[in-house]
């Protein structure tokens, strides 16, 4: 394991970029089931302010799950060199 | 594929000595090898995928407009910047493959050249293993990187793709909720379904992009081997070209007037100013049918050049090369070659058996007319000491035989071809003592009876000549019989004198002198020897 030792620091960062990539994944679909029951389809016609809101943040995770992977990458090649 | 690799060979095989003796052997063995194999598989891969993929991206196109075309048009808005895109992708791939290619063909060459019985004994006798290591290694370096590259380019184009079908069930989401607003309400069911025909979209038209990245990479592999296939051959039998046949031909060779320079590699050209280096000038000669000529003078004279223009291994450029009158390239190049029989100073044996290497001159001779023509090679005897006999496999380039067994292999070759014309490139330097006498003997069996056009290195040869062209530098500047010459003092009396030593030599082997009395010389530095 000493080997390893001197790239603890990155070893964790790689784990925390997993974990948050995974994590984002998982909140697309909660994003989809607030579009439907939250802002689409209630009561007096589509919620547009909070429909914005969604889309927006539906926007917004895939770009960043994937700047998280592209770092991951990054940390993962450097680490193989 | 197979016809394309078997078209390239049968094309490559008709081009002339030039194209050979310009191009790297493993740069010919590149384009058969990886170029077609490179298109094999884009090609095998494409068609299969291609149909299917097209599909299934029509049929989801057309459920969508069913369902909605307003949210139709969302999802499909940037598919023309996605197929501009790709198409630049293409350009860039193109670019590598070009280049992958072309250092695949340095390393097939690398290998060829390094790794063949020459090579390796080159570089082991020169201690340069480490620097032929080297240099594979830094041709495997940039082969590999190119690869990477290769898989790299357009990742980034396909993950802009792929955020983008991320994204657009958000976009669509969006549109449903402002078109709600003014009355055309688009229902749950509606938005679920279109959502997920919009994923069915994505991984075929994906694959529909990186096929077609592949076909216009692989456009740059046909223009290989295009370029190939499109070369003409220089050399080619006349559209009324007519064959001779071999009972017909007493065997006259005569050259009128006949000049010829050596063609310059393939895409270089002749500076206007810079003169014509002519290997042969104006070269003017007659060979009666059955005499035996010989052809001597010093080295890098034209003697070899003269002899490979009968058989239009070259083309003359001016005058012309006839056999019993008619013109050389009048005939077809099989007849010709049927008539023309030729021992080089390098013998290229197949690695095959002896018999097969023996057959390679007559495919119907059977193991009588080999052994005949074997006897008068004065290889036969040595051939049945193998333990093997006829069946004895002789290794790439025949390595397994000495330069004089292999000399007696050639002749007897050209003795089962039994031609009306031989050519002989007498090479006296790559034999030993001892296999001379046994060569001398053989090759006088051989020229009974054919006109002979002998590149002379051997008394015997010179003094039975019935002709002797003395050439330098591209001319004949003496012709004769040995007595006539000698009485002329030029330049025969003088290779004479160094070469023959006025008759006392009879030959001058690898290891040694043979003297014309049957004495032996071991070999010492000659000073002469550059004669030779």
């Amino acid at each position: 394991m000493g080997l390893f030792s001197a790239y603890r620091v990155r070893l964790v960062l790689i784990a925390v970029a997993i974990l948050l990539s995974s994590g984002l994944g998982v909140v697309a679909p909660f994003l989809t089931k607030a579009v439907f029951d939250d802002a689409l389809f209630v009561r007096g016609g589509p919620d547009l302010p909070r429909l914005y809101f969604l889309v927006a943040a539906m926007l917004v995770v895939p770009l960043l799950a994937a700047l998280i992977g592209v770092y991951q990458t990054y940390l993962t090649t450097a680490l193989g060199k | 594929m197979q016809d394309l690799r078997n078209r390239l060979f049968a094309h490559l095989q008709a081009m002339e000595l030039a194209f050979f003796t310009s191009t790297k052997t493993g740069v010919i063995q590149s384009r058969l090898a990886n170029d077609v194999g490179g298109v094999q598989s884009v090609v095998t891969d494409t068609a299969s995928s291609t149909l299917s993929n097209s599909v299934t991206v029509l049929a989801s196109l057309v459920a969508m407009l069913l369902l909605s075309w307003q949210l139709t048009v969302v999802s499909v808005v940037v598919l023309p910047l996605f197929v501009y895109l790709q198409v630049r992708v293409g350009r860039v791939r193109q670019r590598l493959a070009t280049r992958t290619q072309s250092s695949l063909s340095d390393m097939t060459s690398i290998t060829q050249e390094a790794l063949s019985v020459s090579g390796v004994l080159l570089a082991k006798v020169f201690n340069r293993q480490a620097f032929e290591t080297a240099r594979y290694h830094a041709e495997n370096a940039r082969q590999a990187d190119l690869q990477v590259r290769q898989t790299m380019t357009g990742q980034s184009f396909f993950a802009v793709v792929q955020a983008f079908f991320g994204i657009t069930p958000a976009l669509v989401y969006l549109v449903a909720g402002l078109t709600a607003g003014h009355g055309s309400a688009i229902s749950a069911g509606t938005l679920v379904a279109f959502t997920a025909l919009q994923t069915r979209l994505l991984f075929p038209l994906i694959n529909l992009m990186r096929v077609s990245i592949e076909v216009q990479a692989s456009l740059a592999l046909f223009a290989r081997i295009f370029s190939y296939l499109d070369l003409e051959p220089a050399i080619t039998d006349a559209p009324d070209a007519y064959s001779l046949d071999r009972a017909d031909v007493p065997g006259a060779v005569e050259f009128a007037d006949v000049s010829f320079a050596y063609p310059l590699p393939a895409g270089t050209s002749r500076a206007p100013e810079q003169p014509v280096t002519w290997a042969l000038r104006e070269v003017s000669l007659r060979i009666e049918p059955g005499q035996l000529a010989a052809v001597v003078g010093p080295s890098g004279s034209g003697k070899t050049t003269l002899s490979y223009l009968v058989p239009r291994l070259y083309d003359a450029d001016l005058g012309s090369v006839l056999i019993d009158g008619h013109n050389v390239r009048a005939l077809t190049q099989s007849s010709l070659a049927d008539l023309i029989g030729m021992v080089t100073q390098d013998t290229y044996l197949f690695h095959a058996t002896i018999g097969d290497n023996l057959r390679y001159a007559d495919e119907t001779a059977d193991q009588q007319q080999l052994e005949a023509a074997a006897r008068a090679a004065n290889i036969h005897d040595r051939i049945m000491s193998f333990e093997a006999g006829y069946e004895t496999m002789v290794g790439e380039r025949g390595y397994r035989l000495s330069g004089g067994e292999k000399q007696r292999l050639a002749i007897a070759r050209v003795i089962l071809k039994d031609p009306r014309i031989l050519i002989l490139d007498e090479a006296t330097s790559a034999l030993d003592t001892t296999s001379e006498r046994l060569v001398q003997t053989a090759l006088e069996t051989v020229m009974h009876g054919r006109t002979t056009i002998a590149i002379a290195h051997r008394l015997s040869t010179i003094l039975a000549a019935d002709v002797i062209f003395a050439v330098e530098d591209g001319r004949i500047v003496e012709r004769g019989t040995h007595a006539e010459l000698l009485e002329h003092g030029g330049l025969y009396a003088r290779l004479y004198s160094e070469q023959f030593a006025d008759g006392r030599v009879q030959a001058r082997c690898a290891d040694g002198v043979v003297f014309n009395d049957g004495v032996v010389l071991p070999h010492r530095p000659e000073p002469e020897d550059a004669a030779a």
